[in-house]
């Protein structure tokens, strides 16, 4: 590569040894959330004290209550993924969520069903007034409420704490099966054990 | 040699030979290809470099490194299609499902006439095809990686009396820890991230990473570069300007981004088909709960695919993904959402694809967004609705207590005769609930300026020295899971370009 021309400090180049080889593992790698690869992670979308509110409210009225796992912190923690995520966001669709947050907190409002906004309601009544607007005979608001609903719900279910009450345990199996995978390329071959499915046939026909 | 963001000046300017726009499926081969021919290619690349040793199971945070704008991108129309794709070095090889399937030889036979060029036929592509299927280790999986979702579907196929295919993937060794769309963490998955883009930059070719391109530079009817801003990875805002300066311009976005950032230079305009025929094989996803447990997580990502009614131009498939995505897809909140994700170990996400009929288009809307515009047409609702059936079906059959379906008035049945309802509820399109990953032609490949965008070597009809090498390509949908279609046309366009570049002289 050739630089013509660059104006202010000249650039840093990363070594040659960043560049990833093939089919590259560390069969010490965590598989745990912010990885030492030099990737920042984007700061929360700029929300106002009254947004947060609003949002709090969503996230109580939309995640599922115990016997569903609680913990301390759980709305910010949340609060957190969902306003990390929409820093990534197109701005205008970033916006129209933020609005999208504001108008639902106004539901019951508009819905006639309360004259108080969700994130002051109970939270079996809050959730009830979201369900009318997600069984709405108005296609569109269905809709509009789904991407809230989704980007809440995407972040509740991806807490540690979600995983282990659900039984999913991927980082003990990735590192199990990055194992078996050095044990595979070094030639050794898999035991029965290592099968997720023991004794399961294919028809020949069947493979391309 | 890779640089990101924090390496940028106020306006960094770089000449190469050759740049190439995007590191997917239609970037990294074209770009390897030619650095490996010793020409001096820089990829532009708008998202970062990933690693694999950085992949992780959290999707909150692999869906903001590795999705363009963090998944949240849809396609207007009736009904909508919430769609994704790649934003990081090696594009949507990255997040796909590894499926290895060449281009149908009838697709093909149909490519050759509307473009009318023989280098198009099945028997001119074929080396192509098995260059491509070397390179990214296209074959059969490791008895290790199957899982119990893809032995239900397997059998279920089976004993339907269906007809069902073992799927080649691009994978080395795959041990099937079914992350393939948040990034592969065992490095198995042949992405172009591990397979064209080491070769690339072994070559010497460089890369610019969280670089967004904004124009196409032109001198006298030629491309002469691009020009774009360096994103901040903390505050997601345009920073510093890039600048590339280059003999040839490889635009391989994808084909979304690739007509946006066309439009902008109002090319295309003979055949106004720049970012019209857009396809994009819509698929509807069914959910099933089964007494006993599953795991779908441990497992490949679809291991076979129900070809039965591949003439009607339905594709039925497994697509299990973690619990945080599979959430988001499911129509409840609160405790009916609980009911059913504290089932998520017992649980199979399956999917109806359906061959396009109709196609849609690309414009440029304000704010800088791409707006994608795509309506189903009454055939297509028809064989959703069978296909959805058919899977419904399928799962009862093989003992599942429950299927959750994708209408927003019909969410779910628990019985066989249940699926009555859908005749009776489903009378239009609007209440299907559409997905999509495969995105094609929207700068479609032909004989004559006056029908389409490019020529059969790539090159825009309206812009010398500029070359797309993308799905946009495409002329018609490819039928099948588009990525070794893409490489092997990107690899096809490469050797045309060099044949040509030969004969310009190189930067010094």
């Amino acid at each position: 590569m050739t630089q013509a021309s660059i104006a202010g400090n000249s650039p840093t180049f990363l070594p040659s040894s960043s560049i990833e080889p093939s089919q590259n593992q560390s069969a010490e790698q965590t598989f745990e959330r912010h990885p030492k690869d030099s990737w920042t992670l984007a700061e929360p979308y700029p929300m106002s004290r009254g947004c947060v509110e609003s949002l709090h409210g969503l996230i109580r009225a939309i995640i599922p209550t115990s016997p569903a796992p609680q913990w301390k912190g759980m709305l910010e923690d949340i609060e957190l993924q969902v306003r990390t995520v929409l820093n990534y966001m197109h701005p205008m669709t970033a916006r129209g969520l933020v609005l999208l947050i504001r108008l639902f907190d106004w539901a019951p409002l508009w819905r006639f069903r309360s004259i108080r906004r969700v994130r002051s309601l109970a939270t079996d009544q809050a959730s009830t007034i979201l369900e009318g607007i997600a069984s709405s005979r108005f296609t569109s608001l269905q809709l509009l409420f789904s991407g809230v609903r989704a980007v809440v719900l995407s972040s509740y279910f991806d807490m540690k704490p979600v995983h282990d009450a659900i039984g999913y345990t991927p980082k003990a199996f990735f590192a199990e099966r990055v194992q078996l995978r050095e044990r595979l390329k070094a030639g050794k071959s898999a035991n029965p054990s290592d099968l997720l499915v023991p004794n399961f046939q294919i028809s020949r026909e069947d493979e391309r | 040699m890779i640089e990101s963001h924090a390496n940028y000046p106020q306006h960094a300017v770089y000449d190469a030979d050759v740049v190439v726009v995007g590191t997917g499926a239609g970037g990294a081969p074209v770009g390897a290809q030619l650095a490996q021919a010793g020409f001096n290619v820089l990829f532009v690349e708008e998202g970062g470099y990933h690693p694999t040793s950085s992949f992780n199971p959290y999707v909150s945070e692999s869906i903001p490194r590795l999705f363009r704008d963090g998944g949240a991108t849809v396609i207007f129309g009736n009904p909508p299609i919430p769609f994704v794709e790649g934003r990081c070095v090696g594009g949507s090889t990255v997040i796909n499902g590894g499926m290895t399937w060449r281009t149908p030889e009838p697709v093909l036979a149909e490519w050759e006439d509307s473009v009318r060029d023989s280098s198009l036929s099945a028997q001119a592509m074929a080396p192509y095809f098995e260059r491509v299927e070397g390179r990214i280790s296209a074959k059969g999986q490791h008895p290790v990686s199957v899982g119990h979702e893809n032995a239900i579907m397997y059998q279920g196929a089976k004993k339907m009396g269906w007809d069902v295919e073992v799927n080649h993937r691009n994978q080395e060794l795959c041990v099937g820890t079914n992350n393939c769309i948040f990034g592969c963490p065992t490095g198995a998955k042949q992405s172009t991230l591990v397979s064209y883009m080491p070769k690339a930059l072994a070559a010497g070719a460089g890369c610019l990473t969280e670089v967004r391109i904004e124009e196409v530079l032109q001198q006298g009817g030629h491309a002469v570069g691009v020009q774009g801003r360096a994103i901040n990875p903390r505050t997601r805002k345009l920073e510093q300007k890039v600048t590339v300066r280059a003999k040839i311009v490889i635009i391989a976005c994808g084909a979304i981004q690739t007509p946006y950032l066309l439009l902008k230079h109002k090319l295309g305009r003979q055949s106004k088909q720049l970012g019209r025929n857009f396809f994009c094989h819509p698929n509807a996803k069914v959910l099933a709960l089964y007494p006993n447990e599953v795991k779908g997580w441990q497992g490949v990502s679809q291991f076979s695919q129900i070809r039965q009614f591949r003439d009607e131009g339905i594709i039925l498939a497994d697509n299990m993904i973690g619990p945080g995505p599979m959430a988001s897809n499911i129509p409840f909140h609160g405790a009916k959402a609980w009911e059913i994700m504290q089932r998520y170990n017992h649980s199979i996400q399956s999917g109806v694809l359906v061959e396009d009929s109709k196609s849609g288009r690309i414009t440029r809307g304000p704010f800088g967004t791409a707006i994608a515009r795509y309506d189903i047409s009454s055939y297509d609702h028809t064989r959703f609705l069978k296909g959805i059936r058919l899977l419904a079906q399928m799962h009862f059959e093989m003992g599942a207590d429950r299927v959750i379906l994708p209408f927003t008035n019909l969410h779910e049945v628990k019985s066989v005769d249940e699926l009555e309802r859908i005749d009776v509820t489903q009378r239009k399109p609007k209440t299907l609930e559409l997905f999509t990953v495969h995105l094609m032609g929207t700068a479609r490949m032909g004989d004559r300026p006056e029908t389409s965008v490019i020529n059969s070597s790539g090159e825009m009809w309206d812009l010398k020295d500029c070359y797309v090498t993308d799905a946009s390509t495409f002329p018609t949908p490819v039928g099948v899971n588009p990525q070794v279609s893409i490489i092997a046309m990107s690899l096809r366009i490469a050797d045309r370009i060099a044949e040509r570049a030969l004969k310009l002289p190189k930067v010094a």
